[in-house]
């Protein structure tokens, strides 16, 4: 199996930089503006709701960050599988840019659960939930993946020993969440069972919208940055870089 | 503006939250800018033969 | 074939001159369960309770700290690169290798399981659902180890970054595995974790060779 052509060009490491370096400011700039109007509008616009009071305000910073935690594993994900089919280093680079930015999403996806489950469960923490257990096992395939990549010294090594761990660890991610849930159907003790979501209205829904979309577009523009320097690590005997670092950043 | 910083007694979850998340936007966007600054600068100090490691396209 | 049970063959002996590695397993296995209830203090019914999720994460530990053997001593020597520089499908390496240390280092384990059920008061069908979960579960734990062992191979002290790596995926194994022993201690029939352990089991014979051998050829020099 071939890939496109078009995909090849936009594959070229210098064409990728520069490409990447001048989208990278208007995603980052209408992310951040679309945050603060979300965060305006979850914060201040939107009523309280009925059953949760203010603390359901949570949601609209715990929702986009779990949504990004998991959206950016998959980028990892297909990023290294990409780059194992068709040996593209530009995969790799993506692929290694992301998992720095999903670990910190995951982390906060976590801490903002558990500052959301103390008010509404009356605990920090469940261990039978199984959304909170398969976002724990994300973050330590993140961290494994990061950690491999770092203690690898070849560049080219890592990127396929880290991709191997990422690839082994989506297959994995659906076994895991399955297996919770299993596992706490029949767990006796007290179960905790989230609350019933409630209908959501609009002025509810639309700041939680404008906040994925821009936590989105800020953790594209962030993955963006970072992989740029990748590339640059991973093509830095080519003349083009050396050109491209001598003008300056 | 007080009945807002209560957060209708959940102040205490709520603002934690918000200051931890805009904390890693700001974390994550130094961060980045950082490294693409550093990776400019260790490449730029770094003597290497031109073309070596050069891009290849491949199939 | 002919060769897979050549490098079977050779993975046993080579164990088998290193013995001491096959005594320490099983010691510390012995001594960290039997340090647990001693230090737990629990009372019966609980430690039966505790028992299996006990024997089963020590049991788990006991065979990552023998990880290191199943592809460090044959990459140190070269061995390793001369194995993959022939014929030999690397998946399927893998594959006799993780089942020499499964022998070596999982089923003594297995075996003496029940015995330490019967210390941790458990009895009845337990004595019998806990071997069997181990018997269907660790081989995948090997083969998943086996994984992350190709990945770390080339790294000095590699032992306890292979821990990082295998412990969060290892998560269904061991709760099907602990679970199906709880349920036998509860008196309870234990036949579904015993199934998805087995279907567990196949999955992971039919993928993982496969990924750890891509993890070799992709960490070999």
């Amino acid at each position: 199996m071939r890939l496109p052509n078009w995909l090849h060009k936009l594959a070229s490491p210098p064409h990728f930089y520069r490409i990447a370096g001048r989208i990278e400011p208007w995603m980052l700039w209408s992310g951040l503006a679309a945050i603060a109007v979300g965060a305006f509008g979850g914060l201040l616009l939107a009523p309280p709701d009925y059953q949760q009071g203010d603390a359901y305000r949570i949601i609209y910073f715990h929702v986009p960050a779990a949504y990004l935690a998991m959206q950016l594993y998959a980028l990892m994900a297909i990023g290294s599988a990409i780059g194992l089919v068709w040996r593209m280093k530009l995969a790799y680079a993506i692929s290694a840019a992301a998992a720095p930015v999903g670990l910190a999403f995951t982390g906060l996806a976590l801490a903002t659960g558990m500052l959301w489950g103390k008010p509404m469960w009356g605990a920090y923490w469940s261990w039978g939930d199984a959304r909170l257990t398969s976002v724990l096992v994300m973050f330590f395939l993140y961290l494994g993946y990061m950690l491999l990549h770092a203690s690898l010294e070849e560049r080219s090594t890592a990127d396929r020993a880290a991709g191997i761990l990422a690839v082994v660890g989506v297959v994995n991610l659906p076994i895991i969440k399955f297996s919770v849930e299993w596992w706490s159907s029949l767990h006796q003790g007290p179960t905790i069972s989230r609350l019933a979501a409630p209908a959501i209205t609009w002025d509810m829904l639309w700041p939680l919208l404008v906040m994925i979309v821009g936590a989105v577009l800020f953790s594209l523009a962030v993955t963006l940055t970072r992989a740029r320097a990748e590339v640059l690590l991973r093509e830095r005997g080519a003349r083009w870089v050396r050109d491209v670092v001598a003008v300056g950043a | 503006m007080s009945e807002f910083l209560a957060m209708g007694g959940y102040a205490a979850f709520v603002w934690p939250c918000v200051g931890l998340s805009f904390a890693i936007l700001a974390g994550l966007l130094l961060t980045a800018r950082r490294r693409l600054r550093g990776v400019h600068r260790r490449i730029r100090h770094l003597n290497v033969a031109p073309d070596e490691g050069a891009w290849e396209l491949r199939a | 074939m002919r060769i897979w049970l050549i490098v079977l063959q050779h993975e046993f002996l080579i164990y088998f001159k290193k013995w001491i590695h096959i005594i320490i397993n099983i010691a510390f296995f012995l001594i960290s369960t039997s340090l647990f209830s001693i230090v737990a203090g629990l009372e019966p019914e609980l430690l039966a309770q505790w028992g299996a999720g006990v024997i089963w994460v020590v049991a788990f530990l006991s065979m990552l700290l023998a990880m290191p053997l199943l592809f460090q001593p044959d990459r140190d020597d070269g061995t390793l690169d001369l194995m993959l520089l022939s014929t030999v499908d690397p998946a399927w390496l893998a594959l006799a290798k993780a089942g020499a240390n499964w022998c070596v280092f999982g089923l003594p384990l297995v075996i003496l399981s029940p015995l330490l059920a019967a210390s941790y008061g458990m009895e009845g069908m337990a004595l019998l659902v806990l071997p069997a979960t181990l018997a269907l579960g660790t081989p995948a734990l090997i083969l998943l180890a086996a994984v992350a062992a190709a990945l770390t191979a080339g790294l000095r002290r590699g032992v306890g970054l292979l821990a990082l790596l295998v412990l969060p995926l290892s998560l269904p194994v061991l709760l099907f595995g602990v679970r199906g022993t709880e349920l036998a201690v509860d008196g309870l029939p234990a036949g579904a974790p015993l199934m998805m352990l087995g279907a567990f089991l196949l999955v992971a014979v039919g993928l993982l060779p496969w990924a750890a051998g891509a993890a070799l050829r992709a960490t070999a020099n």
